[in-house]
Order: C-alpha cells, then structure tokens, then sequence
C-alpha cells in the first residue's frame, strides 16, 4: 500500500519484526504547520507508527523549543562540580567527605570483585576506570583522615607542651596563652581542646594529656573496626637537636625536623629515623632525653591510654599551624615509606599493586579494607 | 485503526514493558546508499532492513517530493553465537559490537560484524530466480527414475519469490586478546581496521590466517611493558574517509591520537594528538571516567572529528590540536549526580555520535530515550524523545526540555525524574538524507525530516 505520508518508522522486537501489514497512512496529512518553530531553519521531525502499541504516554505537547548554548572551551562548574560529596551538596564538613570517599571505595571494590564473574570475562577499560575512582577515594579519605589526626595530634601536642611549660617555668604564661590560642583558633570545631589546653595545675598535666589521649583514644575505638592489616603510623614529631636546650624553647617553635617516629601497631615498636623532612608545624621538646642514637626502638603499650610521660617528651606542640597542613601528608610522601597500610599500597599508582594484590583484594570485602584503614587513628591510642 | 489499536492492546500490553535481554539492539549502521540499514543486538543477530523505492511517477503525482520509501525487514540471520575461550575459561559474548558496510561493488552487499573477539564479513544477495526443468531431478530434488524421461529439456530461470541469502564468506578469528570495541573499512576498499583496548589490527578483506602488516600483528600497539603501568586504554578507532592512510584513534584519557601508515609500519607514535587541557577546578571523583571518549566520527568531509564522552560532545579540527573547537553540553545536569550514575553504573554507558550528511549537525544519545541534535551553525541544541507515540496517526516528534532551574514549563522532565534505563547509546543518519535510525533499547525508530528531507 502506497504511502506517501510515512515519514517514520518504529520496529519492536520481540514479537513479530515483519513490517508487513497495516500502514495507516492517516487520512489528513499535516502539512507541518502545526509545528510550532520559532527557528525557519530547524528541521522538524515526524515520527510515524505503523504499529500503535497501546495506550502510551501523552504528555502534554510543548512545542517550543529550548535552545541550548553553545560554548567554546568553557565548560561551567559550579561550587557543587567541585564538591566531590554525594550529589553536588557541596563540600560539606571534613567528615562527611571521608565518608563518602569511604563508600567510593567500598562501592569500586565491590564492582571490580563483581567484574571478575560476570558474563564475558574482565573489561579492561571498566576496570581501569573503577581503579581510577578507587585511587581518587582513597587518596582523599587518606588526606581527610590525617589532616583530622594531624588536628588531634596537634591538640595533643599542644597540651602536653603547655602542662610542660608550666612544669618548666610558670612565668611564661602569655607563651601558653599563645599556645592555647594557637590550638583553639586551630582546632576551631573542636571545644574540648580549648578547655583543656588551659590548665594551669601542674599536678593535673599528666591527668590532662591522660584525659585528652583517652578522649581521642576513645573517638578512634569507635573508628577501628576488624584490623586485618598491619598498619603503620609516621607522626609528625621531632626530636631535639642536640644544641636545644629547654631554655631555647620557649622561644623557638619552629624548628626543622629532622627525625621522625614510626609506629608499627603490629609489633608496637616505635622507630626514630631520620629524614629531611620539613615540619614547619612541630616545635622542639623542652629538656628531652637527648637521643643517643638516630634510631632508637621502645616498647609501647598497646593500652588506650598509655601516656607515659617519658614518652611524651618525644612528642611536642605545635605552636604554629602550618599553611599547608598537608604537607606531610601529602600521599605522594608516603609511597617512599615502606610501612604502609596495604590497601594504600595497593593503589599507589594506576593498576601498580592492583594486579600484584589481587587475590588478597578477593579476599576483602570493601568494609574489611577500609577498616584496615581505621589502623591510622589507632595510633592516637599509643600518644 | 481504532482496531488495530485495541488488538495491539490486547497482544502486547503484557509484553510491552518485558525485554529479554538478547533483544536489546547493541548497533546500527547505514550503507554507503542510505537504502540498506543494519542493526545488530546482543543476541548475536543481524537485522536488514531496506529502503522501499518508489517510482518517480508515482510520487510526482502525489506531490510528493523525494524518495520517502519505508524500511522494511530483508534479512536476519545469526551473526555470532556465544562462544568460550578455553584456555582463559572466559565465555565470549555474542553481543553484536560493531556493523560496518562495505562499499557496493556488486549486485551483492557485504558487510562485517564484530563481537568481542570475532569479526565476520558477510554477503548479502538476492535471488529471484530458480532454475526449472531439470533432466533428473524433479521439482522437489528427487532424482528421477530414467526409464521415464523420455525427452530433454533445457532448464530455464523462472522468476519465483525474493529469497534474500546471507552467507559468511569470511571469519577474521584469533586477532584480538582483547576486546573489540570497533571496526572501520578503509577508503581503499581492500583493508579494515580492528579495534581493541590495547591494540589495533589491520586487516586485508581477503586474507583471513593473518593481520595485513608484514613484520608486526598490529599497526597500533599501546600495551604498556609492565600492565601495571598500564593508564589508558583505546576507545575507539576509524579511518579517514578519503585519505587511506590516515586513522584515529580516542582513548579513556579523553585524548585523539591521529595516525598516519606510511611513517612506519607500527603506528605507535601518533602524527597528532588531540588532547583538551583538564579543567583543575571541575577535579572530581570520576574526572577519569567522564573525560573518556566512548566514540569518535571523522565528519564526511575528512576535515573534523566529533568526539562523545560523558557529559559533552566536541568538535575538533584536525588542524587544531590544542583543543576542541566546539564543546556541546548534553546533559550537564548530571554532572551532580555523578556519584549516583557510578552506583548504578550509568556512568559506564558508552554514547554514539553521528554526524549529519553535510555535517552542519552533529546527534547523540542521552537518558530517558531523549536524544540531542546539535545544530553548528546556529550553536542551538534540541532535545527529541525516542518514545512510542499515542493512536495519532502522523506525530509530530516534539521537542523537550530537562527542567535544571529557572522557569519551568508545561512538560519539562525533572532531573530526578529521568529514565536512566531507557537509554539511546546506538544510532545511525542516513549518508544523504535527513533519516535518523535511533536504537532505544530492543527498538528501532526511524525518522525523517519532513520539512527538509534533502540535506541542503
């Protein structure tokens, strides 16, 4: 049957493909007038159905056309593209983006366990893509994470200098109020620091840094779930050089680190080592053992709130924060060492560890992994 | 037609919102004419559809003007069954990935078809015509008995029923490690490529044992000597359209890599390569996935590419490397909702882009069977819906609108409220006429222009 107002086809299958059979041709044809184009140039496009399925959807017709900008090299981002939060809410608080990078990771490790069986065999490119989210995640969880650590540690730090500094010499208490000031204005959400940086009895100091280490203590039991992994923890400390003396250290904050400490939560040994790293954030340690040796290994308790006076010498106070908190935690630092959490090993580079890891990953499921990464606020447990 | 509308109510309303999964049409490919369309899903099966012609007179007299022939079913067969690789003990899909036509040299026509590791040429012909009248045999093959033959006859062609025959003539095996994701013919005629993520094959149509290269499989060979080095992997692949020695290739990094064959036999280092500078300030969780190019077109007149990712389509100049020349948002909204599409694994899906005849206007897919047509001239996009229309016998294909602010108008979609099931990722424009073929999950559509059917 002749047709000469067909202008559109619609083919289903699943039922019968033929294209034989009624082709209503409609008795009025349109001539397209009814189109509404504001724009002469734009093509209209008729659709005809030689098979009507149904009732279908009618929505309402709106012919007017939206006419979409063109652009040229500017794509445009709002505050919600750079969030990397959940559905553009915007960057919420720090906590939250670890959490969500938390659940990427979770969510890639699943898809690429779910790759390895399904119908077809391993895509390469989805692969490559889920590992490149996984990477992403994991190096921002990495970063929340310690930047949060780095916050407490310092608030720790901070304390035990201040208690120090009153053991050590009651008459400078504006460096003190320096110092709380610091740490307040520094741990801004964080009240409790500000209340304990202010004590003044130097009988309570130790009961102070107990209470703080505890009070973190606490805060990171709730984090650590299984540990399956051994896990290491490089603070951000220094020793003394040897020409500081505790009457320099009132008065000089900002040293150069040259010596940082290394927990291993597995066999709880504490290295010293040496390095050239820059914590401009750290400040020397009033009267501290001067350490014989670079490297010097100690038995820590494993307890919560194992804070030794003795080994809080080893740790001091930040008195300034740094510009760039990061600096030290920067990812990129870390690949040099080799005591590091495994699933950050894993992902140090593209596929680099993913391929070599692989049958320890199946063995994961993602919440046991991130759960090795929880292994990094346990650490506070030893300080 | 009311008739006809509640019959089709009452056969197929149980069935209309089912789709077995072997239905769902994975390509869609024109011929060099525009009168032969082939679609291929993940069934492994082919589906020829060809153009009804009619008669100058015919149409003259009705005013018409043009050729506006429906597209009927010709042919289907089997392509590719579902194969498996012993050695690896992976099975192989028979997902349908890639149809390319070859240029017409003959009554016949051929066409290849590619899986994830198997390219297929066949030969598509007609016959319209048996032989009758045969000594010894008798109309049903029988032999007969000879004692009661008792003259000769010549046998003679008689016209009988269009029987449409689709044979293999040739199966390009073994080449790939791993996936085919496209195929190209060469403008020479004699050669097609092969596309997989780490490598490129070039094939010789008529020699199946081995690639056409002398000293190496591959023209193009991106493995890295460590996998765990391994950064990018290969999208896409096509060759010029007038230049044989040219092809490019589109990689996960969202770069264009244009090669030329007579530098060196393997084409690992590129000619040109095409690559937009990152955006530091749009850094996200999925930068990565987004940037990659799922397709690329050269234009028919050889001098842009057309390149699909995620959010955006682009234009580049092929003289131009530093960047595209024009980006088109196609759905923008969705570039806040990334997290969401990575859960359901929307953010995988692999968009098609196609180009119009006289390449002023460049086509793609999006969700909620909305597809988008980019005018370049004007800069203006459109969004059309893919979608079956009601009992109106002739519907106008209206535009809509994805409601992202602003006023919002009668009919415009919410973000939230899009389909994200119902996605055009495959179609296909007719090479000189304003027809587009659009692939919405198990249906084809075909529209035409009807205010310009000619490409002007």
């Amino acid at each position: 049957m002749k047709c000469g107002a067909a202008h559109g086809q619609f083919f289903s299958s699943g039922g019968d493909v033929s294209s034989g059979g009624d082709v209503s041709s409609g008795g009025d044809v349109s001539s397209g007038g009814d189109v509404s184009s504001a724009d002469a140039s734009s093509n209209c496009w008729f659709l005809f159905t030689h098979r009507v399925p149904g009732p279908a959807r009618w929505d309402p017709v709106d012919l007017h056309q939206a006419p979409d900008q063109l652009l040229h090299h500017d794509p445009p981002h709002t505050p919600a593209d750079r969030s990397l939060s959940r559905t553009g809410a915007g960057a919420g608080p720090p906590g939250s983006m670890a959490a969500d990078a938390q659940s990427l990771m979770s969510m890639s490790l699943m898809k690429i366990q779910s790759c390895r069986t399904q119908r077809g065999g391993i895509t390469l490119h989805r692969n490559l893509l889920l590992s490149y989210v996984l990477r992403n995640a994991q190096q921002l969880y990495i970063k929340e994470r310690y930047q949060e650590l780095y916050r407490r540690q310092q608030y720790e730090e901070v304390m035990t200098v201040c208690n120090e500094i009153q053991d050590l010499d009651p008459l400078d208490v504006d460096v003190e109020d320096a110092h709380g000031e610091e740490q307040a204005r520094g741990c801004g959400e964080d009240t409790s620091p500000r209340e304990a940086a202010r004590p003044r009895n130097p009988t309570q100091s130790a009961a102070h840094v107990r209470a703080a280490s505890s009070l973190l203590g606490c805060s990171s039991v709730e984090d650590c779930g299984k540990e399956p992994e051994p896990a290491d923890f490089r603070s951000c400390c220094m020793e003394a050089s040897p020409g500081a003396h505790s009457d320099h250290f009132p008065g000089d904050y900002i040293r150069h680190c040259n010596k940082t400490t290394v927990l291993d939560l597995d066999t709880h040994v504490v290295t010293t080592v040496e390095n050239g790293f820059l914590h401009q954030d750290c400040c020397c340690a009033p009267a501290p053992p001067a350490p014989p040796a670079p490297a010097r290994k100690r038995k820590v308790e494993s307890g919560c709130c194992a804070s030794d006076p003795e080994e809080l010498c080893d740790f001091t106070a930040a008195r300034k924060r740094a510009k760039r908190e990061n600096c030290c935690f920067s990812g990129a630092d870390f690949t040099d060492t080799s005591n590091i959490s495994n699933l950050i090993s894993i992902f140090g580079s593209g596929f680099s560890g993913l391929l070599s890891r692989q049958a320890e990953l199946e063995q994961l499921c993602g919440q046991q992994a991130l759960a090795s990464l929880g292994a990094w606020t346990r650490a506070i447990e030893a300080f | 037609m009311g008739e006809d509308t509640e019959s089709s109510k009452i056969n197929h309303t149980f069935l209309r919102d089912y789709v077995t999964e072997a239905d769902v049409i994975s390509t869609v490919e024109f011929n060099q004419t525009g009168d032969l369309l082939a679609t291929g899903d993940k069934g492994g099966r082919v589906v020829i559809f060809q153009r009804e012609t009619e008669s100058k007179g015919e149409t003259e007299e009705l005013g018409e003007t043009g050729d506006s022939g429906e597209y009927n079913v010709y042919s289907t067969f089997q392509s590719h069954e579902p194969d498996f690789d012993y050695l690896k003990s992976l099975e192989i899909e028979e997902k349908i990935n890639k149809i390319r036509w070859l240029p017409q040299q003959n009554a016949a026509h051929f066409l290849l078809s590619t899986n994830d590791k198997t390219i297929k040429l066949w030969k598509v012909s007609e016959r319209d015509k048996r032989p009758e009248g045969y000594n010894l045999k008798d109309e049903e093959g029988r032999l007969k008995d000879i004692s009661t033959i008792t003259s000769l006859q010549v046998p003679v062609l008689k016209p009988t029923d269009l029987m449409v025959e689709v044979r293999p003539r040739r199966v390009f095996s073994n080449g790939h490690t791993y996936h085919v994701n496209s195929i190209s013919v060469n403008s020479d005629g004699e050669t097609y490529l092969s596309a997989d993520d780490l490598r490129i094959n070039m094939w010789h149509l008529g020699i199946t044992d081995r690639s056409f290269s002398i000293l190496h499989n591959n023209i193009v060979d991106i493995k890295p000597a460590n996998m765990e080095d391994l950064t990018e992997v290969i999208t896409s692949a096509e060759f010029h359209p007038h230049h044989c020695h040219l092809f490019v290739y589109s990689s996960s990094k969202g770069s264009l890599r244009l090669c030329d064959m007579r530098s060196s036999a393997l084409c690992d280092k590129h000619t040109k390569q095409f690559e937009e500078p990152e955006d530091p300030g749009s850094r996200s969780f999925f930068s990565e996935i987004i940037s990659s190019v799922s397709d690329v077109k050269f234009s028919h007149n050889g001098r842009y590419l057309l390149t699909r990712d995620y959010l955006t389509a682009k234009v580049w100049d092929l003289n131009m490397d530093k960047g595209p020349v024009e980006t088109y948002q196609v759905h923008e909204y969705l570039r806040s909702k990334l997290c969401s599409l990575y859960e359901n694994d929307c953010i995988f899906d692999k968009f098609e882009c196609v180009w119009n005849s006289s390449d002023s206007v460049i086509m793609t897919g999006a969700y909620n069977s909305f597809f988008r047509m980019f005018d370049r001239e004007t800069g203006r996009g459109v969004t059309l819906e893919a979608w079956r229309e009601s009992s109106k016998p002739r519907a106008v294909l209206r535009t809509r609108r994805v409601y992202t602010g602003g006023k919002r108008r009668r009919g415009d979609v919410g973000v939230d409220s899009l389909d994200f099931t119902k996605k055009i990722l495959h179609m296909a424009w007719h090479p000189s006429e304003n027809i587009i073929a659009i692939a919405a999950t198990n249906n084809l559509y075909i529209f035409q222009d009807r205010v310009n059917p000619e490409t002007q």
